[in-house]
C-alpha cells in the first residue's frame, strides 16, 4: 500500500501539471487529445482518498467523482458553499426556496450524485490561495507575505495578492476576482466594515484565516500580535528610563490594533500610576506615511500654553507615525530621543538604519504569515476544525529613539 | 458517469483556446492573416484544426465587443520586501482601479521555480493581460508570451532581444549622472558594485558606469567592478568584500541599487572604512527612508509610482487593442546627492 506521503506527493505533482496546461480545460474534458490522455493519467494520480480514511487502510481507491460541488455551482450560478448546504437537508433552510431549486435542478442536469465518501474529500482544489492586503505600501505587510508565501509554497501551493487599500468595494472586487479564479482559502485583513464580507466568506464554508485585525462577534480563525502586551512594553521601557509624561500617537481607532494598543498603554500607565493627560493623546487618520504630522502637531499646541505640561516622550501607534512623530518634532525644535524620545511599533524594515534608529515593538509579520498560511491549510486540508485565534508576542527592541528623561524634566 | 459537456449557442475564441491549450490572444493572432506569421507553424496548425473541430467561426462585430474579459491582471514582482515594488503596485492599481480592473499578484522573491509558477498560476485563471518584473528566469517565459500575443508590459527592466511593451528608468544616464557627480567631487578610483547583468538595469546602469569614466578619461582597473547576483538585500555583501580583497585603493562606489549600496556601507563599515569619510556610495532608486538612513543615501531618484501608472496604461493599450507598436518608454532620472558622498580624502587634505 502507497503511504500517504507518497500519495500526496503524486497528486501535488499531478496538480502542478494540469496547473501548467490550465487545469480545468482538463477537467472538463475539453483538453487536446495528447493532453487528454496525460490528464488521464494524473487523473488517476489525482484520486486521494480522505487522510484518515487512509490511515485506516482501503482496499482500493477510489476515485473521486466526475462532476463537482464547484461544477454544480459554476452551473447554478452560486457559491460551491451553497451548493453544499442546498444538497444537505439539516441545512437547506437557511437558503432561499428559489436558490435551493436552482441548485437541484443544475445537479440533476450535470448527473451529480452526492457521494458520501467525496463530501468527505476537498474536490477540486487550485492549489492557490488568495492574500488580501489593506495597505502595500505599509511596510509591516510585505515580510508578512514572505511569511505566508514560504509556508505555502513548502506545500505546493500559490499566493495570489490584492491590495485593497482598506476599501470595503475593492475587498468586495478582490474577493470575487479571486474566488472566480477558485482559490481554495483567503488570508484577509479586513477593513472595518468588511465584517459583512467576512461572515458572508465564513457562512459559506470558506477557509479564511483573518490576519492582524480582528473582527467583533466572527468566530474566525485568526493570527494577530498581542497589541496590549506590545503597549504595555512600550510604557514599561519609558518608565523605567523616568518617563511620566507620555503622550500618545494612536492610530485610526476603528482599526482593532489601534484600538488594542489604546487599551494596552491606558492599562500600563494605571499600572505605574500615570493618568493620561487627555491634552497628551492625538489620533492618525490612517496608519500611512505623512499621517503622523497632524497628530503631533495637536500635541505640540496642546500644551504650548504650560511648559511644565509638556511631554517627554511618545508612544506612536506605528513606525511610520513615529518617524512622522520625529520629524515634526524636529521642526519645532526638539530633537530624539534628546528632548523626547519615541517609540515605534512593527520594527518595520530599515527601522534600524534610519536616525536616530527606531526604538520600536517588534511583531514579526514573517511569523504571523507563517502561523496564518499554516492555519489555513490546516483549513483547507482537514476541513471541520473549530476556529481559533494564535496570538503572537511581541518584543521591545530598543534602540536610539529612547533616552533618559532629559534632567530638567525629571521631578 | 460521464464528463459535463459544456454548450454554448456560440464557439468563442477562448473555447478554441481552451481546447488547442493557448491562450486567447494566441488564436486571435493565429486567425488574423496579418498577424499569424507571429506564431510558430505547429501551434497555427494546432489552433486551426481546433478551431475547425469546434465549428469557430470568427465574427468581427463580436471581436470588436469587450466580451469575455476577466477584468483581471495579474502583476509578477520579484521582491516584494525591495521598497521600490509597493509604489509601481500603486501606481498600477490607480490607474487600473477606475477602468474596472483588480490586479492580482504575484511575489517571486526572484526565484525562478516561484517565478514560472506564479506567471503559470495567473495563466491558467484566465488574467486579461500581464505587468511582469522580469529577472533572469523569467526572460524566457515572458518572451513565449511576447511571441504568443499575451498582453504583456515589462516594468523596470527592458527585455533585450524581444520587441515588447516595457517602462523602464534610464539607467544608463542616471548611472552616468552618478559617476559624473563623483568625478565632480574630485574621486577618479571609482568602483561599481552592479546588479545581474543578465538583466537590463544591471547591464544598463553599468554601461552608463563605464561611458561616464570613458568620457572622463578615467581608467578604473577591472579588479573595481564586481556584481551582485541579484538586486536584492544582502547580494551586496561579497562584491564589496571582493573590491576590498583587491587591494586596489578605491575612494567611491556606484552601487547598482539602493539595497546593494547599503550592504557596501556596512561592509565597509565592517572593514573600518566609513562612508562617506573613507568611501564615498551612490545608490539607485531612492527607495523609502533613503534620506533617513545614516548617511542619508545619495541616489540616483525615479518616480515608481510613474512607472506603475505608465505601465498598467501600456497594458490597457494592448488589451483595448489600439494596434500601437510595441515600444518602450524610459522615465527620466535624476540624481539626489545627500550624505553618502563627499570630497575623496586626500582632496578634503589639500584644500
Amino acid at each position: 500500500m502507497r503511504t500517504f506521503a507518497q500519495a500526496e506527493a503524486r497528486r501535488q505533482a499531478a496538480e502542478r501539471q494540469l496547473a501548467g496546461w490550465g487545469r480545468r480545460s482538463c477537467r472538463a474534458g475539453l483538453a487536446g487529445e495528447s493532453m487528454a490522455a496525460g490528464a488521464d493519467q494524473l487523473l488517476q494520480a489525482f484520486a486521494k482518498p480522505h487522510p484518515r480514511a487512509y490511515a485506516v487502510a482501503m482496499p482500493t481507491t477510489p476515485r473521486p467523482t466526475r462532476v463537482t460541488v464547484r461544477e454544480v455551482a459554476e452551473r447554478a450560478g452560486v457559491h460551491a458553499g451553497t451548493v453544499s448546504r442546498a444538497l444537505n437537508p439539516s441545512r437547506r433552510h437557511l437558503l432561499s426556496g428559489e436558490t435551493v431549486e436552482r441548485v437541484e435542478r443544475a445537479a440533476q442536469e450535470l448527473g451529480y450524485r452526492a457521494n458520501r465518501l467525496a463530501s468527505g474529500l476537498r474536490s477540486a482544489r487550485s492549489f492557490s490561495v488568495g492574500v488580501l492586503i489593506p495597505d502595500l505600501t505599509n511596510p509591516f505587510f510585505p515580510p508578512m507575505v514572505r511569511g505566508i508565501e514560504d509556508r505555502l509554497l513548502a506545500r505546493g501551493y500559490t499566493a495570489l495578492l490584492a491590495n485593497t487599500e482598506s476599501e470595503l468595494e475593492r475587498e468586495r472586487r478582490s474577493v470575487a476576482a479571486l474566488a472566480a479564479r477558485q482559490v481554495d482559502g483567503f488570508i484577509f485583513a479586513p477593513s472595518p466594515p468588511a465584517g459583512a464580507l467576512v461572515r458572508e466568506l465564513i457562512a459559506d464554508g470558506t477557509p479564511l484565516v483573518l490576519v492582524n485585525r480582528r473582527v467583533d462577534a466572527v468566530a474566525a480563525f485568526a493570527v494577530t500580535p498581542d497589541d496590549r502586551r506590545g503597549a504595555a512594553l512600550a510604557v514599561a521601557h519609558l518608565v523605567a528610563r523616568g518617563h511620566r509624561r507620555i503622550a500618545h500617537l494612536g492610530g485610526p481607532q476603528a482599526l482593532s490594533p489601534a484600538l488594542d494598543r489604546r487599551e494596552g498603554l491606558l492599562a500600563a500607565l494605571a499600572a505605574s500610576d500615570i493618568a493620561l493627560d487627555p491634552r497628551l493623546e492625538a489620533f492618525a487618520e490612517s496608519f500611512t506615511e505623512g499621517a503622523g504630522v497632524a497628530p503631533t502637531h495637536a500635541l505640540l499646541a496642546a500644551v504650548s500654553g504650560s511648559p511644565g505640561d509638556r511631554f517627554t516622550a511618545v508612544v506612536a501607534a506605528n513606525d511610520l507615525l513615529a518617524v512622522d512623530c520625529i520629524d515634526t518634532l524636529r521642526g519645532a525644535g526638539l530633537e530624539c530621543p534628546r528632548d523626547v524620545s519615541v517609540v515605534g511599533f512593527n520594527d518595520m524594515p530599515f527601522a534600524e538604519r534610519i536616525r536616530p534608529p527606531l526604538t520600536t515593538v517588534r511583531n514579526s509579520p514573517y511569523e504571523i504569515g507563517r502561523q496564518a498560511a499554516g492555519l489555513l491549510l490546516e483549513q483547507i486540508e482537514e476541513p471541520g476544525a473549530s476556529p481559533r485565534t494564535v496570538v503572537l508576542s511581541p518584543l521591545l527592541v530598543e534602540r536610539g529613539s529612547t533616552a533618559d528623561v532629559p534632567r530638567s524634566d525629571r521631578r | 458517469m460521464t464528463p459535463p459537456t459544456v454548450t454554448r449557442a456560440v464557439v468563442t475564441v477562448r473555447d478554441v483556446a481552451e481546447r488547442a491549450g493557448v491562450h486567447p490572444g494566441t488564436v486571435s493572432r493565429v486567425l488574423n492573416p496579418e498577424k499569424r506569421h507571429l506564431i510558430s507553424d505547429a501551434t497555427a496548425a494546432r489552433v486551426e484544426r481546433v478551431a475547425e473541430e469546434l465549428g469557430y467561426q470568427a465574427n468581427s462585430i463580436a471581436r470588436g465587443l469587450r466580451t469575455r474579459r476577466s477584468y483581471t491582471i495579474g502583476v509578477v514582482i520579484p521582491d516584494l520586501t525591495n521598497p521600490i515594488f509597493p509604489p509601481i503596485v500603486r501606481g498600477i492599481e490607480d490607474r487600473l482601479h477606475p477602468l474596472g480592473y483588480t490586479a492580482l499578484l504575484t511575489n517571486t522573491d526572484s526565484e525562478p521555480a516561484r517565478e514560472v509558477r506564479g506567471i503559470q498560476a495567473l495563466t491558467a485563471r484566465q488574467v486579461d493581460g500581464f505587468i511582469v518584473t522580469t529577472t533572469e528566469a523569467s526572460l524566457d517565459v515572458v518572451a513565449d508570451m511576447v511571441r504568443d500575443g499575451v498582453p504583456v508590459v515589462t516594468v523596470n527592466r527592458s527585455l533585450s532581444g524581444v520587441s515588447g511593451f516595457a517602462v523602464a528608468p534610464d539607467d544608463r544616464r542616471g548611472a552616468v549622472a552618478a559617476v559624473e557627480h563623483l568625478l565632480g567631487s574630485g574621486h577618479r578610483a571609482i568602483a561599481h558594485v552592479g546588479g545581474p547583468r543578465a538583466l537590463a538595469p544591471g547591464q544598463e546602469r553599468y554601461r552608463g558606469y563605464q561611458d561616464a569614466l570613458r568620457e572622463a578619461g578615467v581608467r578604473v582597473p577591472r579588479a573595481l567592478v564586481r556584481f551582485a547576483e541579484a538586486f536584492t538585500g544582502g547580494a551586496g555583501v561579497a562584491p564589496t568584500r571582493a573590491l576590498l580583497a583587491s587591494g586596489k585603493p578605491f575612494s567611491a562606489v556606484v552601487a547598482g541599487n539602493d539595497l546593494l549600496a547599503l550592504d557596501c556601507i556596512d561592509t565597509l563599515r565592517a572593514a573600518g572604512l566609513e562612508c562617506p569619510r573613507d568611501v564615498s556610495v551612490v545608490g539607485f532608486n531612492d527607495m523609502p527612508f533613503a534620506d533617513r538612513f545614516t548617511p542619508p543615501l545619495t541616489t540616483v531618484h525615479f518616480s515608481p509610482y510613474d512607472i506603475g501608472r505608465e505601465a498598467a496604461q501600456l497594458l490597457m493599450a494592448q488589451i483595448e487593442g489600439d494596434g500601437a507598436a510595441p515600444r518602450t518608454l524610459v522615465l527620466p532620472t535624476r540624481l539626489v546627492v545627500r550624505g553618502s558622498t563627499a570630497k575623496p580624502r586626500g582632496a578634503r587634505r589639500r584644500s
